[in-house]
């Protein structure tokens, strides 16, 4: 079976040459015979890299230790749930993953394109089969998945058990879906320029895809966040670390994209800039599993060190200079449709947005790559740590923040001085308000203030528009709140669903404000039945426990916890030992409410049964979580499909370019 | 008309300047030394009371882990190059002699370096050739 893996990848390589050499010949000559067969090429690509994943998930499922890697990630004890996930577990694995989710996009942007954009599909096929071929010749030439022990071991080492947590299980393939999704738009983005099509119509085609890769990327990050906060037992969620800089990088720069998209769709401009986001985010995401991978830069996550750095660096240079040598080509054709006409309006405040999120970018790249620039240029390694990315990144973070409160109300062209009153005059007014008596609560943190300040204006804006769209839906149609609410967003899904992804990202924001401004941390030292004091919690040390389980030794402490001198909760912090890794791990015990995080490490016990524990109060995180998934919510409202009378779409292969607004909306049922 | 591309050139200008500000100020305010067990060795005169990162292994020397008071003392190194470690905390749960860890913290004047951050590698390297111990 392992055999049929190796061989699957093999000819799924020599496929993938020959989709991309048809294809570009098929364009050259004016050949839409040759474009057919690259198509069929690529759609074999697909079969043939779903072949090793499941040879792959074969051997795993079937305990054939003989393959090294799955002697690796799994081992006997574990269950299937886990098994499934060693898939990804590892270097070999994850790489495996990737190329497939690859293919499987390539295969549905080819399917539906089968009868739009034909002058750029040969392109569009060629680029994604050029990015499949970097992996399928890592995987082929350097680290083989299928790869054989001399002699097969009776068990396997079994899969870390720190990545044993269900998040873990869906977060790499979040981020895969994510980094990879992107190379779709990339694709069109090449196609575009190499055939010269550049109205609107391609940014149209690819409009859905990059909102969904968006969305997994967002999903992503934010479950390594959580696994991050819940697993690791430091108190955080984000500690600027490369491979988190590698995933957080891409998203940047496709949230420029997303939003200065809509200034081209609309007013024909930044066109230029448009191109480039999308090649930056491409190279981003390629750049990003080059740094997981190479070992370039010393990360606590970095897989070992491999020779797959050069290779990622070549295809990263070669993908640049085709990307710029084309988009200088086609700039007399990318000239803006419309001038600017003020500074005080909507275009204006997108290119702003903008500059924010690609600054964030860049401090995030300067800071992730200063030991290799500091190096190059005088000779020593330095490194900067997370002050840094703080220092830099609050500031624009919060400019951010703003510009999300303004931009979507702001008028276009030019704003006049009743718009922005009539818009932003209650929203100030609620923020200086409630900032006001936070300020006479006590609240004192300037930077505190000064996010939540920010946070009340931009959830101002947003109920303020809700507000105005339902009460114009029910002066036309009547009904109650409820129903003009619905109809309303789904009128206009796009704008609304933004909306709530903004409303979100303010709630996402309180909470970083709150665990970063207000976090409290203390350690603490019992003995059985001591009592110790924790900000408005007193913990009393009732029990030590210890369980053997059929995976591990469990050492749990029994703490009550008071809170104003009644019963809050009952938590048990727990230490465990891995048999068949000898692996400790500390499971955090967390109690969780809208108000505070009660996050309880037990750092280590005597044979006394003396516990030092690691005690933190996380103020707002809750809001963070809850503000992913309004995020999730809004996204996906935005990408679901209108419903439009079904208008008759078959027009000959030839006529693209034409595409109905209808066929757009109906590529994604 | 170009008067509004002037205004929109002196935002944008503005923009980029104070990132580029904030870039190269944040830079300057909290780098450190990221260096290697032999190279700090190398340069142990000129490195007292610096701000250093340090990427090494953990040795096979006895680990003082005093739960009360949550410090955990190792060395660092390999047997040509060794740095002793104080570091304040909690023991990392992947802690054990073998294990590559990175740390940040000033080295004294006795030459130990009293680390306030420890990490280590992240559990999707596990990776390793040999099967772990059973001790």
């Amino acid at each position: 079976m392992s055999d049929i893996g190796g061989v699957a990848l093999k000819f799924a390589s020599v496929s993938a040459i020959y989709a991309v050499i048809v294809a570009l010949m098929g364009a050259s000559l004016k050949r839409h015979d040759m474009l057919r067969s690259a198509e069929r090429a690529a759609y074999a690509v697909f079969w043939l890299v779903t072949v090793a994943m499941i040879a792959m998930l074969y051997a795993l499922l079937a305990h054939d230790f003989r393959l090294q890697y799955v002697s690796h990630v799994s081992s006997r004890s574990m269950s299937t749930f886990y098994i499934i996930a060693a898939l990804w577990g590892g270097q070999e694995g994850s790489m495996l993953l990737w190329l497939w989710i690859l293919v499987l996009y390539s295969a549905i942007a080819v399917r539906q394109n089968r009868l739009r954009n034909q002058a750029l599909m040969p392109y569009v096929v060629a680029t994604l089969m050029v990015t499949a071929l970097l992996f399928l010749a890592m995987l082929v030439l350097v680290d083989d998945p299928f790869q054989l022990l001399p002699h097969e071991p009776r068990d396997g080492q079994g899969l870390n058990p720190l990545l044993q947590n269900p998040l873990m299980v869906i977060h790499p393939p979040n981020l895969y879906l994510g980094f990879v999704g992107f190379s779709v738009p990339f694709a069109f983005a090449i196609g575009a320029l190499a055939s010269g099509r550049l109205d609107t119509q391609w940014i149209r085609s690819i409009r859905r895809w990059t909102l969904i890769a968006w969305l997994f990327l967002t999903v992503g990050i934010l479950l390594g966040g959580q696994w991050a906060y819940v697993e690791l037992g430091w108190g955080g969620y984000w500690a600027w670390d490369p491979v988190e800089n590698a995933s957080f990088m891409p998203w940047l720069t496709a949230t420029a994209f997303l939003h200065s998209v809509m200034v081209q769709e609309k007013k024909g401009m930044l066109k230029v800039w448009n191109m480039v986001l999308i090649i930056l985010t491409y190279a981003l995401s390629i750049f990003g599993t080059f740094l997981t991978r190479s070992g370039i830069i010393a990360s606590v996550h970095a897989f070992a060190q491999s020779s797959l750095g050069p290779y990622f660096l070549f295809y990263l240079a070669g993908v640049l200079l085709v990307a710029i040598t084309l988009l200088v080509k086609r700039l007399p054709q990318l000239r803006s449709d419309h001038r600017l006409e003020s500074v005080v309006s909507r275009e204006s405040s997108f290119l702003f947005n903008n500059l924010f999120l690609v600054g964030i970018m860049f401090a995030v790249l300067w800071g992730t790559m200063f030991p290799v620039i500091s190096e190059a240029v005088r000779g020593v390694k330095i490194s900067v740590a997370a002050p840094f990315f703080n220092q830099v990144n609050v500031p624009l973070g919060l400019g951010l923040l703003l510009l999300s409160g303004i931009c979507p109300l702001i008028a276009w062209r030019k704003a006049s001085l009743r718009n922005l009153r009539r818009n932003f005059l209650y929203p100030l007014t609620l923020s200086f308000v409630v900032t006001t008596f936070l300020y006479s609560m006590g609240i004192r943190h300037v930077v505190a203030l000064i996010s939540f300040s920010i946070c009340l204006f931009v959830f101002g804006t947003i109920v303020l528009e809700f507000y105005r769209g339902i009460r114009a839906r029910k002066a036309v149609s009547g009904g109650n709140i409820g129903h003009a609410l619905m109809a309303l967003v789904r009128r206009n899904r796009r704008r609304y669903g933004g909306y709530i992804v903004h409303f979100g990202a303010v709630l996402i924001f309180v909470g970083i404000t709150g665990s970063s401004a207000y976090q409290t941390e203390k350690d603490v030292v019992l003995r059985l039945g001591e009592k110790a004091s924790v900000g408005h919690f007193v913990l009393q040390y009732d029990d030590f426990l210890r369980k053997i389980e059929a995976t591990h030794e469990a050492f749990l402490v029994k703490l009550t916890v008071l809170q104003n001198g009644a019963h809050h909760a009952t938590l048990y912090p727990e230490k465990r030992l891995y048999f068949a890794q000898n692996q400790p791990t500390t499971e955090v015990a967390l109690r969780t409410s809208p108000f505070e995080d009660l996050y309880i490490i037990l750092a280590g016990f005597e044979p006394s049964r003396e516990i030092a524990l690691k005690v933190f109060i996380n103020p707002l995180v809750f809001w963070m979580w809850m503000g992913g998934l309004v995020v999730v919510l809004g996204t996906i409202i935005a990408i679901w499909p209108e419903r439009r009378p079904s208008l008759p779409h078959s027009q000959p292969a030839e006529q693209q370019g034409e595409m109905t607004v209808a066929q757009g909306k109906n590529a994604w049922q | 008309m170009a008067n509004q591309y002037v205004k929109l050139s002196i935002g944008v200008v503005i923009i980029v300047a104070s990132i580029g500000y904030l870039i190269f100020s944040g830079a300057t305010g909290s780098t450190m030394y990221f260096l290697t067990v032999p190279e700090i060795q190398q340069k142990l005169g000129m490195l007292q009371g610096e701000a250093v990162r340090v990427a090494g292994k953990v040795t096979e020397d006895p680990i003082d882990w005093d739960v009360r008071n949550l410090s955990l003392g190792f060395v660092m190194g390999d047997e040509h190059a060794r740095i002793p470690v104080r570091y304040k905390g909690v023991k990392p749960d992947m802690f054990q002699p073998g294990v590559d860890v990175i740390v940040e913290g000033r080295i004294d004047r006795d030459g130990i370096l009293t680390a306030s951050v420890l990490m280590t590698s992240c559990p999707s390297k596990y990776q390793d050739e040999k099967t772990p111990p059973s001790s």
